[in-house]
């Protein structure tokens, strides 16, 4: 508030709402994203001189979190995830409320995807980086990150039973809902 | 409305450009506002707190 430059702290406050969705979107349980979050944050403190001022914080933190992530999951070991033949199966008939998918099973869909490629679409579709950035983020080729997002939207669309914007759902009434959000 | 993200970075601004609206792209970003609307937990601004006054400590 007193100066017009916000400070490392401010700034590091700032980033971390959207720092915080996207450790629980990765690792897809709270307490696992509570401890990448805080380990994040103390890992930023201890090299705050190493973050280029007018870069992007964000980017930043991300990078951080994520090695954090991968470094504890080799440490750890990768955990068993024995639902996705069971998520498949139970998806396989169409949604029934109007075809609107609960987030519960977009969120489970999502949990199912291999580590790389979830990562891919939650910085490009989440927390909005370019493929440039993200790509810079996960160290791999521009490349890398576009076939990363591609199949995992493909893989989504086949779980959630979506073909993508023109043709959603199985009845109208899904159909103007998606409408509804293209319109401007 | 709690903390918003001040980072430059908002979905109104012109970013998700490589993201479609599609369903999908909808629901990823409706998953992010359900946290980033959250208040953040007290541990975690303790924290922040904490490394702060340990550093200014130090500096004297």
């Amino acid at each position: 508030m007193s100066e017009d430059i916000p400070t490392f702290k401010q700034a590091l406050l700032a980033a971390l709402p959207s720092l915080r969705a996207f450790a629980l979107s990765l690792s897809g349980r709270s307490d696992r994203a509570d401890d990448l979050v805080q380990e994040t944050v103390m890992k930023a403190w201890a090299k705050q001189e190493s973050f280029k001022l007018g870069t992007n914080m964000q980017a930043w933190l991300v990078t951080i979190l994520r090695n954090t992530f991968y470094s504890q999951m080799r440490k750890r070991g990768r955990e068993v995830q024995d639902t996705e033949g069971a998520f498949t199966a139970r998806l396989s008939v169409p949604p029934s409320h109007d075809g609107v998918m609960d987030m519960a099973d977009f969120k489970h869909a999502l949990s199912s995807l291999p580590d790389d490629q979830r990562e891919a679409l939650l910085l490009i579709g989440a927390s909005g980086f370019s493929y440039e950035e993200a790509a810079e983020i996960c160290d791999c080729a521009v490349g890398t990150i576009k076939s990363r997002v591609s199949r995992a939207r493909t893989k989504l669309q086949e779980l959630l039973q979506i073909s993508g914007p023109s043709d959603y759902g199985t009845d109208p009434v899904s159909q103007r809902v998606v409408s509804r959000s293209f319109a401007d | 409305m709690g903390h918003t993200s001040k980072n430059g970075k908002t979905p109104a601004d012109g970013s998700y450009r490589d993201m479609p609206q599609d369903e999908i792209g909808n629901r990823l970003r409706a998953m992010y506002a359900e946290v980033e609307n959250e208040a953040i937990p007290a541990k975690l601004l303790d924290l922040l707190e904490k490394l702060d006054a340990a550093e200014k400590r130090d500096e004297k």
